[in-house]
């Protein structure tokens, strides 16, 4: 069994795809060492980064398989699956050998693993463009935190800066301490500490979270209250980042002011709608 | 009324227009503005009822002159009353649209003072939306039956898309639940825009810098239920807006009790499952190169309740199938039950280079809980009961029985719904077919 341990990067990776081809021991498994569990028959080849073979692999996809076929292994390098690696690497071999069928040959075993997982990465990436949620900062910066399975912000970050490209913003990958930024020039990645921890939002801020929640709650229609249907398109992992699920009117818990204690009355507090009596109980839950 | 208050009040009454899509426009984010518009459309968030949250979506005024047995905006209802100012609102969107709560607005009015003056504050709002915020993403408007055609030029110009609605599908309906609307009010307007969009077509391509004139092209909703129109007359008037008036969309609201007026079904059931049936008739028309006629008849001018129009048709034509995978016109693999439009795509795709079996159906993701009994394989047919009439059409609807849990689900939901019409309510939707109907994937 042989075991490939390369260091995490896309370059890393490229470098390991080299290797396979010049060392005489192919691969059996490609890996980031931290996740491996070793095996008795274990041989292992540790992958040395480097820029030349990086590209000569990059070279070599566009030339043998194009564009769409980089598109497709650097998406699915971001998947969280411990067995990426090794079927990129599958779909590699095959693509270097076959060209531009891969892309057709969707049920090939070979290629559909990769298929499965590029959809699932993409799927991510589209619920991120859908579920980030940001809020203003005293300094005027708009901030995001989310909670994505793939590592997908570097494939949101184009999204959001050119539709906010007027507004400087921050988005936080609780999940892969990973931090985009961008500062209306551009937009880069940075790793952060586990202990990061996010900035406060800014006073005016609340008032726009309130309103949005206040819209949220009128816009739904009672006889028609769906709790599964609206699970499964908002699953409830990203729900702890959700305005929408986890805002909590201050004034209602306190009841202080006579017009908001009356409505909660007639509203929610003696006969809370199931839709509602759920929210409030979930913020927290991931 | 302070401004929560009031989006409140103007949220509640506009939550039962469903036209709501953010789709159907692409437009590049542009240096310096806020914004763009994507085609696809992109979901925010999914409410209680689980339904798609892209626009936000307000009336700019519950004020109305007009009396819509319907409506809970109509003149004659005692209901707390309000009115956006056109620069509350557009800070309103914008301020929401930079927080990613939103793809744009959807906006639609009472009819406050007269069409044209509700038309105008509109308009207002938009057009600071537009010009002092240069905002680029999508906007959905709806016109008000009566309004002039000046009114709807402007509109027009302005939204991405804008639409009238029918709400009631006859004459007779509307004569009698919404007296101060007429046919040509609403087909008026509804021409006008077709003609605005084609015009303005060849517009663009004369001089590209032409201002676009709706875009995203136009829409609109019927109530189901509020009146006895047949789904045979629902569904030929769906299909003659699509072809005389090129609509985009034509969608379907169960009509939810809103009001006492003796003119109305007093009753607390809402025809969710014939809302449902409408949608997957209407997909079918769309998408699937379906004629009406094909779906429905004059003879039992209700769909059934038990099939899904596409099983349905597929049980009257079972001589055309099961249908080899490895051959059959795409056109044909549209119409197989379960396959829908995406996966007949995969199909056709996949099977260039190699000869499909079930195995690498599977992998392509089609869905053979229905599809089973209507396709063969390299020639074997691999269902779990014969191919005759009475055994598949017994799993076909004992196979949507087995949706316990959701059925249930929607059986607490529905606790006060009588289904008159069909008078037991295992026939509700399942899970899977709520989400077909609204992926379309049929
Ligand atoms: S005109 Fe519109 S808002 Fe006014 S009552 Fe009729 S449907 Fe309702």
């Amino acid at each position: 069994m042989v075991v490939y341990f390369y260091d995490g990067s896309l370059e890393g990776f490229f470098s390991a795809i080299f290797d396979a081809y010049t060392c005489k021991d192919k691969p059996d498994i490609i890996t980031v060492s931290e996740n491996f569990q070793s095996m008795i028959d274990q041989v292992s080849h540790y992958v040395e980064t480097e820029q030349h073979k990086y590209e000569r692999v990059y070279a070599g996809i566009i030339d043998h398989i194009g564009r769409g076929g980089y598109q497709t292994v650097k998406t699915v390098f971001l998947s969280p699956s411990p067995q990426r690696e090794t079927i990129l690497y599958h779909y590699l071999e095959y693509g270097f050998k076959v060209g531009s069928k891969v892309h057709v040959d969707i049920a090939h075993e070979l290629v559909n693993p990769v298929m499965r997982l590029k959809r699932e990465t993409g799927m991510e990436a589209h619920r991120i463009r859908m579920f980030a949620r940001f809020s203003r900062m005293d300094n005027g910066v708009y901030f995001a935190k989310i909670n994505p399975k793939c590592n997908v912000l570097p494939l949101v970050m184009d999204h959001f800066s050119r539709r906010f490209n007027i507004q400087p913003f921050a988005i936080y990958d609780e999940v892969h301490h990973l931090l985009g930024l961008y500062d209306m020039k551009g937009w880069h990645l940075r790793y952060v500490e586990d202990d990061f921890e996010p900035p406060d939002c800014d006073v005016d801020d609340v008032h726009y979270q309130k309103l949005w929640k206040a819209f949220y709650d009128a816009v739904s229609i009672e006889e028609r209250v769906n709790h599964p249907l609206r699970r499964n398109f908002m699953p409830m992992r990203f729900w702890s980042n959700l305005t929408e699920m986890t805002y909590i009117d201050a004034a209602d818990t306190i009841g202080a002011d006579a017009d908001i204690s009356e409505r909660s009355k007639s509203g929610s507090e003696s006969t809370p709608l199931p839709g509602q009596a759920y929210t409030r109980a979930l913020p927290l839950e991931v | 009324m302070d401004l929560q208050s009031k989006l409140e009040v103007l949220t509640s009454a506009a939550k039962y227009d469903v036209a709501c899509t953010s789709s159907g426009v692409d437009r590049a984010a542009k240096d310096g503005s806020l914004g763009d518009a994507q085609s696809c459309g992109i979901c925010h968030s999914f409410s209680a009822d689980g339904r798609c949250i892209a626009l936000l979506k307000v009336l700019m005024t519950n004020e109305c002159i007009y009396d819509c047995q319907y409506c809970v905006n109509r003149a004659s209802n005692e209901t707390t009353r309000t009115t956006f100012t056109p620069q509350e609102l557009a800070e309103l969107t914008i301020e929401f649209y930079r927080r990613n709560f939103i793809e744009g607005l959807f906006l639609s009015s009472g009819v406050i003072k007269s069409p044209d003056y509700a038309m105008e504050r509109m308009c207002q709002a938009i057009s600071i939306l537009r010009d002092e915020y240069r905002f680029r993403g999508y906007i959905h408007a709806k016109a008000i039956p009566g309004a002039s055609t000046e009114s709807i030029d402007r509109l027009g110009l302005l939204a991405d898309r804008i639409s009238v609605n029918i709400e009631l599908p006859s004459q007779e309906g509307l004569k009698k639940l919404a007296p101060d609307k007429h046919k040509t009010s609403i087909l008026g307007p509804m021409s006008h825009i077709r003609d605005g969009i084609s015009q303005n077509k060849s517009d663009l391509v004369r001089y590209r810098r032409a201002p676009k004139f709706a875009p995203a092209g136009q829409s609109t909703q019927m109530i189901i239920g509020a009146t006895p129109d047949s789904d045979f007359q629902i569904l030929r008037l769906t299909s003659s807006l699509y072809q005389t008036y090129q609509l985009k969309r034509v969608f379907f609201s169960a009509y939810v009790p809103v009001s006492d007026s003796a003119l109305l079904p007093q009753t607390n059931a809402v025809p969710f499952l014939r809302e449902h049936r409408l949608y997957q008739a209407d997909w079918l028309l769309r998408f699937y190169q379906f004629d009406v006629d094909e779906i429905i008849n004059e003879e039992e001018p209700f769909l059934d309740p038990y099939l899904d129009p596409k099983c349905n048709w597929a049980m009257n034509h079972l001589d055309q199938f099961p249908l080899e995978v490895n051959k059959a016109e795409y056109e044909m693999l549209l119409r197989v039950p379960g396959i829908g439009v995406e996966g007949a795509k995969r199909i056709v795709r996949a099977r260039r280079t190699q000869k499909l079996g079930f195995d690498h159906l599977k992998k392509l993701r089609i869905v053979l809980k229905r599809a089973q009994y209507f396709i063969t394989c390299s020639g074997s047919f691999e269902a779990d009961t014969p191919f005759a009439r009475a055994n598949i059409y017994e799993k076909l609807t004992t196979n949507a029985n087995k949706q316990r849990g959701f059925r249930e689900v929607m059986q607490a939901q529905n606790a006060s719904q009588q289904l008159t019409l069909f008078d037991s309510s295992i026939y509700l939707p399942s899970r899977e077919d709520v989400q077909k109907s609204l992926t379309g994937q049929l």
